[in-house]
């Protein structure tokens, strides 16, 4: 089934955590409640518009997308975490003259009741949770028609291909989108670090170089820059939650916190956690080569990409699908 | 023009710059919109002057306590910061 990032929650549904916030109870001044992960340095902003697309060939399919609305973000250790309480706004009536703009006065408070009314006591919630994380991209508002915005980009899982897709959030325009870019790839470096213990030594390494010089986003105009992930799980309740150690995830469940979620008794390799592998970074593309997937490299400096993308992430040139077996061409590939 | 109405236009010009010179994240997370605001202090502040400062001022000065202490303000001196 298709992953939805975002959802509508309400008070009484008490879910689980690990694909959608659950919300706070009454005591709390956040809307979300927050967990283990999540630390005590929560960065806190808002949001005034949101929106999902699906990364495809020839762009981006919009999913969903809302505006004009105050949605909390929550910059955590272990995920961002948005909410937002009025999401269902109604209005929307325009009325010329005087008699239409009575009408439309009224047709509004009328509008606004119903809508307030409907969404009582439930909350737009969603979350990107780090190991999903992709790549995190910013851009800046450069004039009329360009705001700030953020991009989180995250991948589904389906039986027969790998979908991509992006969260946008736009930012009020005295923010800084590049530093809470920055910001989240920052903690997302440190948090694949601090959990991820039996990660390869090649891919704690790229880690390790993010974490030590993480790259300074620069976007175009009217552009999103921005920072790659080396590896990243697909978007699931599997992968949700980073996979301990029997003993430690024992001792978890006993102290109340959020358990693990179970995975394969014998796990089939050192990057995975909840059955499901990490995806890997252009560089171990001749993974995917031999699995018979096939591969993009760039039309300019011959550097492949992983899946769909369609421009060179380091010369911005268009890519060029390739057969699964050229990479394997090259004897040192294998 | 009585003394009266310079004194209302005054506090329209005064609450109009005043909402004009507070920040876009204060405004949003205040739940109100900028624009509209400033734009009807300033056109039609005689009926927007109440409204306003029952409605949207205690929202814009309890949104600004909250988030003065952002840490992605543009103006905020940080390593990352824009030159």
């Amino acid at each position: 089934m298709s992953f939805n990032v975002l959802t509508i929650r309400s008070g009484l549904s008490a879910g689980d955590g690990a694909l959608y916030p659950v919300l706070s109870d009454t005591s709390s001044s956040e809307v979300i409640a927050l967990e283990e992960y999540d630390g005590s340095n929560v960065s806190k902003l808002v949001a005034t518009a949101v929106k999902v697309c699906e990364v495809r060939e020839v762009g981006l399919k919009t999913l969903l997308r809302l505006r004009e609305v105050k949605i909390d973000v929550y910059i955590t250790d272990g995920r961002l975490a948005l909410a937002c309480e009025k999401y269902d706004k109604g209005g929307g009536w325009v009325g010329f003259g005087g008699a239409g703009a009575l009408v439309a006065v009224t047709a509004n408070a009328v509008s606004k009741a119903r809508a307030a009314s409907r969404s009582r006591g439930k909350v737009l919630v969603g979350h990107i949770r780090y190991p999903w994380l992709k790549s995190v991209g910013a851009t800046s508002k450069t004039g009329v028609g360009s705001n700030e915005a953020i991009r989180l980009e995250y991948a589904e899982k389906l039986p027969n291909a790998m979908v991509r897709k992006i969260i946008e959030l736009t930012l009020p325009k005295n923010i800084d989108a590049t530093l809470v870019a920055q910001e989240i790839a920052r903690r997302a470096v440190a948090f694949r670090l601090a959990n991820y213990p039996s990660m390869r030594d090649d891919e704690r390494a790229k880690f390790a170089g993010l974490s030590q010089d993480l790259p300074k986003l620069q976007p175009a105009p009217k552009k999103f820059a921005f920072v790659h992930m080396p590896t990243y799980y697909p978007a699931s309740a599997r992968t949700a939650y980073p996979r301990l150690p029997q003993s430690e995830t024992a001792a978890r469940d006993e102290a109340g916190k959020p358990a693990e979620v179970p995975g394969p008794a014998d796990p089939t390799g050192p990057t995975e956690h909840g059955g499901v592998a990490a995806v890997t970074s252009p560089a171990d593309l001749d993974v995917h080569a031999r699995s018979g997937q096939a591969t993009k490299f760039c039309t300019q400096c011959g550097i492949p990409t992983i899946f769909e993308d369609n421009f060179c992430q380091s010369c911005g040139a268009p890519t060029r699908t390739a057969p699964a077996a050229v990479p394997d061409a090259n004897p040192e590939s294998s | 023009m009585t003394a009266v109405s310079w004194i209302i236009a005054i506090l329209d010009i005064g609450l109009a710059i005043d909402a004009a010179r507070r920040p876009a994240s204060v405004w949003a997370a205040a739940d109100r919109r900028k624009g509209f605001w400033v734009t009807m202090l300033l056109i039609l502040g005689v009926f927007f002057v109440i409204p306003y400062v029952i409605g949207v001022l205690p929202r814009l000065n309890e949104a600004g306590r909250t988030s003065a202490a952002n840490d992605f303000q543009k103006d905020t001196p940080n390593p990352f910061g824009k030159s």
